[in-house]
């Protein structure tokens, strides 16, 4: 009996908000603002960007997409290029930049993408563009109170924030949390990439706004973005910022602390898991304390005291790290201290998050359309699904798992009859083999048991267990389906050459 | 989207009413059947799962109901859940009279309610069962709807007999729809066919969603319910507890050696404890239900030219009957007999009218998920939860989703605070909880002075963390917050 609990009017009553809660520790503001004097706006420094962004579709993505105007704004570097924020130059297939106060728009590229740290690179052929133009100089990391100005909006005027506090926030657009200058703020969402100054020297772009419980934005700190240009220093390509690839608990409780067996006059967090294909595996162990990072002490509470006696989560110090650099740790393991060097790797995620989701992955076979799980896909049309979400939140690799890989829908043909209403399948093994991410689909499919398919969902589908239908015939099956709907590729490019 | 009728609801229509003028009214033709109408007035007791010490807000709702042989009052399950005090009110009678649940069966959402007072039920007339109504039949519902204050008669015709999910239960049993207007109020009033009663008015659609889409227990379930409470037990309508796919693709029938002229549906997973449980088989096909067949598509015929989803002939039956199954096991033709058991649930739907189960022990809340919790815990409890609940299992590692809520603040839990909530407990002082009851004895065994509690892993945020404590100070510390929060007992009635 299929379950009666399923039913849709539960799931839409249930339905969850997406991005896990963040912890903004804000401080809080002064009744009254002192007076401060307004700064001189950076008229030949601020820009406006224009992009013109293709829509990829998720849910059918052999089509193009259709196309959507956004707007925000960059800022002019030493050097030439243009920095904005990476959402709203992500899948753009033009760009163009206008200066302050002009109506000309000059065509830009995008030279470099940190999609981790929300960040673009834009640069100008067209050498007039640049003729009265100042870039900004760096400034120093602000501390809480410093009076800063936000340059941007429609008519990229300026207005005034306070700084309250540095920490790891959350970022949605990059799905890890980022180090962030958080002020309370007049900055929306329009604000796209509109810079932030202190004394007239450049020290971050917001690159979240969060409207509760107050309004705050969180700025990348400039020496991120400093970290962000080193990285792409000769034309290397970015290639993303590491992760220690470790889960910790703090210690601050004496009987958890002694429990772990962390002496008392010491301190430190405990590891209590190691990341499959993570920075520190094979190096950490789960139960090791981890009491110092490249020096400096970690507390009770995970910080170290590194930004002016600022106190601040230990990882931010790994966001300064170029991918393959090695960190140094001091753990206590079994009782004894240690010291060791760490090379650092890519965060490893199960789900991909959507600033990575450039080109749709897919395999179209049967009519069956497979795909591997991310957010993008997610945030299409697909419908709701529980354990998606929980996967996509909670979800860590594994070697039995490394993409999920899906059943997205079903494009009806007589070779799929009664399995053709179905969609959202996670896919367990093909022929007996286990699919641990897309490229096994092909493989399994080449192989089939005997006169037939089998697909095996996962044990917790509402449908049911198995997919069976003839190998023989899922060939032409697959052509004709293409014909009829105008489907050009039975694969995205990332799975190779087709038959 | 589906709604309970009822509940909380006579406000919207207010406003219009006020600037209408009413002609006076007509004295109304002699109708046998006003005397069995009855107008329910019911004082509800939410419970807190979140708090489960405290209880939650009252709210007054009202329903319909009618009068039954035996002095008793018919009614819908939902009319009178959580109840603290019911009063019912004779149609056109002024005196309210307060009333008792007597018998109450969830699962098809019905309630059977006694009063005291013999005098309520003179000049009253039980009302007459009749048959199962055929589409296009006529039929009359009575009520009180939002609208008004009087009885309230709408006509329509039977335009559906299926099993539907029951809101209140959340099981898909047998159901009449039909196309006489049914709103909130009218839950629990008696829908009459020739002046029989063929069911009770229970629940619709929100107006945005579908119009003339109401439905009506049938009255077979009335009936089988009634002549359970005479004999003063309920039983629920059984549930296989298999889930299973249908075999619409010729590939897959062959493939599992079924025949051309063969129908039936494939198992693909048997529920721990459920009715089917060591009987049928992952890769089992079922082909007949108590001498049903069963089609590709998973339905079985009823009546002439019509079909029901498979788990039809369940409501016939009552847990604990034996029920034959045909199946095709490895190609051999097989008859396997169930006997036959309630749903088996990891995580339980609302439950009404019973008391949160809870533990309390060095500031840690320990309480079992179910959608009652889910609905009062504060802020967004994780995915995982949602997920649980849906395709959630029992099995013999776990019967219950035991959690630690959150967590009352003390120096004893020092650093866990605020951050630890919405927990799922995996062990205490190594010994795995399957269930709340596991944890008395745990805890009872703490590993070298500390209570150890480890958590499942929830994947992404807070994996792998512990909460311990200091054994020898626990007590100590649970009495101190008992006395703080002003918490009468640590436990909840079922853990003493």
């Amino acid at each position: 009996m299929r379950h009666p609990l399923k039913s849709p009017f539960l799931i839409l009553a249930l339905a969850l908000a997406l991005a896990p809660a963040c912890k903004p520790k804000p401080k809080p503001e002064p009744a009254v603002k002192p007076a401060v004097k307004a700064e001189k706006p950076l008229n030949k420094s601020v820009v406006k960007v224009f992009t013109t962004v293709q829509k990829v579709d998720f849910y059918e993505p052999w089509k193009p997409g259709t196309q959507a105007q956004q707007e925000g704004c960059g800022v002019i570097l030493p050097g030439g290029h243009i920095l904005t924020t990476s959402h709203i130059t992500n899948k753009s297939n033009y760009i163009e930049v206008q200066k302050f106060g002009q109506t000309k728009r000059y065509v830009a590229k995008v030279e470099q993408v940190g999609y981790d740290l929300d960040l673009s690179l834009l640069s100008i052929e067209d050498q007039e563009f640049y003729k009265d133009t100042e870039p900004v100089e760096f400034g120093d990391l602000p501390s809480p109170g410093d009076k800063v100005t936000v340059q941007g909006g429609d008519e990229l005027s300026v207005k005034q924030d306070t700084i309250s506090g540095l920490d790891m926030f959350w970022s949605t657009e990059a799905g890890r949390f980022l180090p962030a200058l958080i002020t309370y703020t007049d900055v929306d969402n329009k604000n796209n990439g509109c810079p932030v100054f202190l004394n007239g020297k450049f020290i971050g772009l917001p690159f979240e706004v969060v409207h509760s419980p107050e309004k705050t934005a969180s700025l990348l700190p400039v020496n991120v973005v400093q970290r962000f240009l080193e990285g792409v220093k000769d034309g290397k390509t970015y290639d993303g910022f590491p992760d220690l690839g470790v889960e910790v608990q703090t210690l601050e409780n004496p009987t958890l602390q002694s429990y772990e067996g962390l002496p008392a006059d010491k301190t430190g967090v405990v590891v209590t898991k190691v990341l499959y294909q993570g920075s520190a595996e094979g190096l950490l162990k789960e139960g090791d304390i981890l009491t110092a990072i490249d020096g400096h002490p970690i507390d009770n509470e995970g910080d170290i005291n590194l930004v002016k006696n600022q106190r601040i989560d230990y990882s931010y110090l790994i966001t300064f790290y170029q991918m393959g650099q090695s960190v140094s740790l001091d753990i206590f393991r079994e009782g004894k201290a240690q010291s060791l060097m760490v090379p650092l790797k890519p965060l490893p995620r199960l789900v991909s998050y959507r600033s990575d989701d450039t080109h749709p992955t897919y395999y179209l076979y049967a009519g069956f359309v497979f795909v591997p799980l991310t957010t993008s896909y997610f945030q299409s049309k697909a419908a709701y699904k529980p354990s998606f979400k929980k996967l996509m939140q909670q979800g860590l690799p594994s070697p039995q798992r490394q993409e999920v890989v899906l059943i997205s829908h079903v494009l009806p043909h007589d070779i799929n009859v009664g399995y053709d209403k179905q969609f959202n399948l996670i896919v367990d093994k093909v022929n007996g083999m286990p699919i641990t991410r897309m490229k096994d689909l092909i493989t399994a499919l080449g192989k089939p048991a005997g006169r037939y398919q089998v697909i095996e969902i996962d044990e917790h589908a509402w449908f049911g267990s198995k997919i069976v239908f003839e190998a023989a015939k899922a060939k032409k099956a697959t052509a004709e389906i293409m014909a009829e709907l105008q489907i050009p590729e039975d694969r995205s490019k990332d799975l190779g050459k087709g038959n | 989207m589906q709604t309970i009728s009822n509940r909380r609801s006579l406000l919207p229509l207010l406003a219009l009413l006020a600037c209408l003028a009413f002609p006076a009214a007509a004295p109304a033709r002699e109708d046998s059947l006003r005397k069995s109408l009855v107008k329910i007035f019911t004082t509800v007791q939410n419970p807190n799962y979140y708090e489960p010490w405290m209880v939650g807000a009252q709210e007054n709702v009202s329903g319909s109901g009618c009068v039954i042989e035996g002095r008793r009052i018919l009614t819908n399950a939902h009319v009178v859940a959580n109840q603290i005090f019911i009063q019912v009110l004779k149609d056109g009678d002024t005196k309210k009279y307060t009333a008792k649940k007597e018998f109450v069966a969830n699962d098809c959402d019905l309630a059977v309610l006694k009063v005291d007072d013999p005098a309520f039920f003179r000049g009253t007339k039980p009302v007459q069962f009749g048959g199962l109504p055929s589409l296009k039949d006529k039929v009359e519902v009575y009520g009180y709807p939002v609208g008004g204050e009087e009885l309230s008669i709408t006509e329509g015709g039977i335009s559906r007999i299926e099993l539907i999910t029951y809101a209140h239960s959340m099981k898909q049993l047998f159901c009449i729809q039909t196309n006489a207007a049914i709103n909130p109020g009218n839950s629990g009033g008696p829908v009459f066919n020739r002046k029989k009663m063929v069911g009770v008015a229970f629940q619709g659609y929100n107006g945005a969603v579908a119009q003339n889409t109401g439905y009506i227990v049938p009255v077979q379930l009335i009936k089988r319910f009634l002549s359970q409470v005479k004999k003063k037990r309920y039983s629920p309508v059984p549930t296989l507890g298999i889930y299973t796919e249908s075999m619409e693709n010729d590939s897959l029938r062959a493939y599992y050696g079924m025949k051309k002229s063969q129908m039936g549906i494939l198992v693909s997973q048997v529920v721990y404890q459920g009715s089917a449980w060591n009987k049928l088989k992952e890769n089992d096909v079922l082909l007949s239900i108590d001498g049903f067949p069963i089609a590709n598509d998973g339905t079985v015929r009823f009546g002439r030219g019509g079909r029901l989803n498979f788990a039809y002939p369940l409501c016939l039956h009552k847990i604990g009957d034996k029920m034959p199954c045909k199946i095709l096991r490895g190609k051999k033709n097989m008859t396997v007999t169930l006997t036959l058991k309630d749903d088996a649930r990891l995580v339980p739907f609302v439950k009404y009218d019973e008391k949160p189960s809870y533990l309390i022990f060095g500031g840690l809340v320990f309480t079992p998920l179910n959608l009652n919790y889910y609905q009062s815990a504060k802020g967004t409890p994780p995915p995982s939860f949602f997920s649980l609940y849906f395709d959630g299992l029992p099995s013999p590692k776990r019967k219950q989703v035991v959690l630690v809520s959150h967590i009352l603040s003390h120096e004893i839990n020092k650093g866990y605070g605020a951050r630890y909530s919405n927990l799922i407990v995996e062990k205490v002082n190594g010994i795995p909880i399957t269930e709340m009851k596991d944890l008395k004895k745990a805890l009872a065994q703490p590993q070298e002075g500390r209570q150890v509690i480890e958590f499942e892993d929830p994947g992404f945020e807070d994996v792998g963390d512990k909460i311990v404590l200091d054994a020898a100070k626990a007590d100590q510390a649970t009495r101190e917050i008992l006395a703080k929060n002003n918490i009468l007992a640590d436990r909840s009635e079922d853990l003493k």
